[in-house]
């Protein structure tokens, strides 16, 4: 009897902090969905609490990261670079506590480089330094993960950002985001992390119609809307900003 | 799934049965000034139950649990809150003060007269800023020549720190001190240093009041760091008018990278394109290679292995009024240093240095003929142990032993090298045995107050001589862009080795000290960063000559001034201005009466700009304005006559260009002395000082260029 009593109690606790995580996981959704910050500053607060539960801390860590680097571009598009400095450095920590536990979690590598993509951002000098660093990063996240549809997301947006000379380019930036797209196609339905597929199809729109393929853009914007129909970004922003074209 | 459904029913079932027990915790969190902190998050440890402060700083929020729990407050700009409080039936009103999140003050912020060009926290200059400094001539010495209380006496590389001469200074290489970190070592230092900014990370210097970790030094330190493991394999080959250099860097396996370097310079044609090559019997050649190590015995700990030898050669016109000729200068130097790296915990580090240096050197003038054989053998441990966020440590020791053999002959005048002159023989083996052990702590005594006191204790088994110096720095944090600082402490340096001798010096002599005292105001913000000092430094115990090279340490003196640092990041131009202003006076060594000091340099001026293209172009321009050098025109008048103001233009170009982000090719010129001025740097006198001759610049206006090429293997993004 007492061993029933405790097994519910564990199936109790551990059925409750899964649930949180997807609670605290549908409000970053929401919270980017509707570009709000301080939706974003609750979601990253639940991750906190769950933190101390101590269950997966790993994971845990990485999804305050990954709230940092929403948060970072909620302060680049607000130009608080003091504050985008403040999430750089956290999303770093919390990334190397991820990678202490779980050092082959290709997604953390990915997302610190996509940190340190930010750092030159705010002082393109230090791309001196903080470009090979990111570079090696996204090389050691491709080795762990391969196939994970948010590394191709997240070195696109590198490649986007970096001059053609300097190995960066829209072609390559498009190739990434194609293979990004195909493997979120193959991604289970449950898999964790979960991020990023209305990304990769906004991305496309954005390559798109900056090249001048308005129709292609439309097509790519109307995916990321089937993929994720509350993105306000795409429906009140990019999708009027096409039409206008 | 079937055991989520069970447990969310579970959880509504316990979440419906104990309602009725829910108590309310509510509040108010402001920061320490009384001001709302909006978006705090406030939650019970190893619970979900908690809540988020709204615009006002409330929060509110219900729970079922109850008794002893931990109550965490947490914000990413604060400090974490956790507080034990009791829950019982009774609602809860607790308020909160947070604290801004706690920043420690680098060292080189703690350290005073320590100046930044660097963006990188805790460096002085990168290997970019170095690269970048037009006149800089890609050397580190001379890139921090450009800073305040530095001064460039001449065209070499030497160190002169606020009135004090460059053996004054102390150099560490990966916490190993260098004997001999020059090439072309001269009595003015050396007229490159002996490390190019690609063997480094980056370098640490400071000007003053540095911490009782370093010892042995009146004036300065420079601390460099070798780079790491290369994360990456590449070549690299460049070819410029006077050198050409090979290098190769890989990574092994995951644990063990390797570097090798060489550089070898002949400047002959670099001497005939710019017309000057009427100097020189044999053009300055040299040669040196370098090899860096670095194996990962563990996740936390570090061996990194350099060994580096260079070779150089020179002989060059010499004119006196009492001899023409040349003179001929020959140099080695050998140094391995071992540097093991260990993170015993999160709080406790060391760092343990071995070096062995072998410097060999042979110098020709007229009757003069020294040889120089100069052995050292180094250890330097340092601890590191951070008690908490406000509290750290710092302790460790250091053994030097330095044997060196001098034999030839030298003159008794040195203003009178004719072929009647005096020339005495000379022979004499020293051993110098000194140890040093120091402890410091910085202490965060408020989050706007911090201060890093320590002692150092140096001992020197050739005389006997123990010295004890207290150190301390303080600095007061106005906001975050405004800092006061004062430093003061007392700096001891042995006095070298021909200078004890109990023939030819005076083995009694005393260490020499220094006492500093530094007050200084810093402004730093995104776009720019301003720092003022004034100091006055009291010396004592200068070895004085009482009868022909017989010394007592009588000799004392003193010297204040002031340094000025403006580095600016602006969008459209970046770099730094640098002003100094020093007034020194010594009785020391031949000088009977209270003088000038030689490197008595009233007001010294540097504008160091950079403009860097996103095509990957960028242009640099230095321009340096200086007083004249005191020196002596007669017998007894020491140093009561002051040269010409010397002032220099350099410009340099440089165009990067990258092929899919793995190889690069860099194009550079430069124009050194743009202005083609004539620069007087001193005279050689008779011994009656009816005659002179002028000591000028070698180079006037010197054109330069080369390329460099790095075929990488970077892993592409």
């Amino acid at each position: 009897m007492k061993k029933l009593i405790a097994m519910i109690g564990l199936m109790v606790v551990l059925g409750m902090a899964q649930s949180q995580l997807d609670f605290a996981r549908q409000k970053i959704d929401k919270a980017y969905n509707r570009n709000n910050e301080k939706e974003m500053l609750e979601a990253r607060a639940l991750f906190e609490r769950i933190l101390t539960a101590g269950q997966d801390r790993w994971l845990v860590n990485y999804y305050i990261a990954y709230c940092d680097y929403r948060l970072y571009t909620f302060q680049m598009q607000k130009e608080d670079t003091r504050q985008a400095k403040v999430y750089i450095k956290d999303g770093l920590a919390q990334l190397k506590e991820c990678l202490n536990e779980n050092e082959n979690f290709g997604e953390a590598y990915a997302l610190m480089a996509a940190f340190y993509g930010g750092s030159i951002s705010l002082n393109p000098i230090s791309g001196m330094w903080n470009g090979p660093k990111s570079q090696k990063l996204m090389a050691e996240a491709m080795n762990y993960a391969g196939s994970s549809p948010r590394i191709f997301l997240l070195k696109a947006i590198n490649q986007f950002y970096t001059p053609e000379k300097y190995g960066g380019g829209v072609k390559l930036a498009m190739e990434s985001l194609e293979k990004s797209i195909h493997y979120f196609d193959e991604q289970e339905p449950d898999a964790i992390p979960a991020w990023g597929k209305t990304d990769a199809f906004t991305w496309m729109g954005i390559i798109s119609s900056r090249q001048g393929d308005h129709e292609a853009a439309k097509k790519y914007y109307e995916k990321a809307l089937l993929a994720e129909p509350e993105n306000g970004w795409v429906s009140h922003v990019l999708l009027p900003q096409l039409e206008k074209q | 799934m079937k055991i989520k459904k069970l447990a969310i029913v579970l959880a509504v079932f316990v979440m419906i049965y104990t309602h009725t027990f829910a108590n309310t915790i509510k509040g108010k969190i402001t920061d320490k000034k009384g001001n709302p902190v909006s978006y705090a998050n406030i939650f019970i440890k190893n619970a979900s139950d908690g809540s988020m402060t709204d615009d006002q700083g409330s929060f509110a929020f219900e729970t079922n649990l109850m008794g002893q729990q931990t109550l965490i407050i947490s914000h990413i700009s604060f400090e974490k809150v956790e507080k034990e409080v009791n829950l019982s039936e009774v609602s809860l009103n607790l308020d909160f003060q947070l604290e801004q999140t706690f920043v420690q003050m680098d060292q080189v912020t703690v350290s005073a007269s320590s100046f930044s060009a660097s963006d990188e926290e805790g460096k002085t200059l990168n290997s970019l800023d170095i690269y970048t400094t037009a006149g800089a001539e890609a050397d580190v010495l001379k890139a921090i020549q450009t800073f305040p209380g530095v001064t460039q006496v001449d065209e070499s590389a030497g160190l002169f720190v606020r009135g004090g001469d460059a053996s004054e200074t102390v150099m560490y290489l990966d916490g190993a001190t260098l004997s001999h970190p020059y090439k072309y070592e001269s009595d003015q230092g050396g007229y490159y240093g002996m490390l190019t900014p690609w063997h480094l990370k980056g370098t640490y210097f400071s000007s003053g009041a540095f911490s009782a970790k370093y010892g042995n030094a009146l004036s300065g330190v420079l601390a460099m760091e070798s780079l790491d493991r290369p994360d990456t394999k590449a070549y690299e080959f460049g070819v410029g008018l006077a050198a050409v250099s090979l290098g190769f860097y890989a990574p092994v396996n995951d644990k063990l990278g390797v570097r090798f370097a060489g550089n070898y310079s002949d400047t002959q044609a670099l001497f005939k394109v710019n017309g000057a090559d009427d100097s020189f019997d044999r053009f300055p050649v040299s040669f040196d290679g370098n090899m860096n190590l670095t194996f990962m015995l563990s996740k936390k700990t570090r061996l990194k292995y350099f060994i580096y030898g260079t070779q150089d050669e020179i002989k060059a016109e010499f004119k006196s009024p009492t001899y023409q000729g040349f003179f001929t200068s020959e140099n080695e130097n050998l140094l391995n240093a071992l540097q093991i790296t260990s993170l015993f915990s999160q709080n406790f580090s060391m760092k343990t240095a071995v070096s062995v240096n072998s410097f060999g050197k042979s110098f020709s003038l007229s009757g003069i003929e020294i040889d120089t054989d100069d052995h050292s053998y180094r250890v330097r441990s340092d601890f590191m142990f951070q008690k908490s966020k406000k509290l750290i440590f710092n302790y460790g020791f250091e053994i030097n032993q330095i044997d060196t053999d001098v034999s030839g002959q030298y003159a008794l005048d040195d203003n009178n090298l004719s072929e009647y002159g005096k020339f005495v023989d000379y022979s004499h083996h020293y051993n110098q045995l000194h140890h040093g052990y120091y402890v410091e702590s910085e202490y965060y005594l408020s989050r706007k107050l911090v201060a890093l006191g320590g002692v150092r204790l140096d001992a020197s088994d050739d005389n006997d001589k123990n010295t004890i110096d207290p150190r301390i720095s303080v600095i007061y944090q106005v906001n975050g862009s405004n800092s006061l600082k004062l430093a003061s402490g007392i700096y001891h340096q042995f006095p070298t080795s021909q200078f004890i001798d109990g023939n030819y010096g005076g083995a009694k002599l005393s260490p020499m000290k220094a006492v500093h005292y530094v007050a200084g105001y810093e402004l730093k913000n995104d776009a720019v960063n301003f720092k003022s000092e004034f100091y006055y430094k009291d010396y004592k115990n200068l070895p004085l000559e009482y009868q022909d090279h017989h010394y007592n340490s009588k000799g004392f003196g003193y010297s204040y001034g002031s340094d000025f640092f403006l580095k600016g990041n602006l969008p459209f131009i970046s770099g730094w201005l640098s002003y100094s202003f020093l007034k020194t006076e010594r009785k020391e060594l031949d000088r009977l009466k209270l003088s000038p000091g030689n490197y008595d340099i009233r007001h010294n001026f540097v504008a160091a700009l950079k403009k860097y293209f996103n095509n990957g172009q960028s242009w640099s321009i230095t321009y340096k304005i200086h007083s004249g050098k005191p020196y002596t025109a007669a017998l007894n008048q020491w140093n009561q006559k002051r040269l010409s103001a010397v002032q220099g233009l350099d410009l340099s170009w440089s165009l990067y260009q990258s092929y899919r982000g793995n190889n690069f090719i860099v194009y550079y010129a430069s124009i050194s002395n743009l202005l083609d001025s004539k620069n007087t740097y001193g005279y050689y006198f008779s011994p009656d000082y009816s005659e002179k001759t002028e000591i000028n610049s070698t180079f006037g206006r010197t054109y330069y260029f080369g390329i460099s090429l790095s075929l990488g293997k970077l892993p592409s993004i």
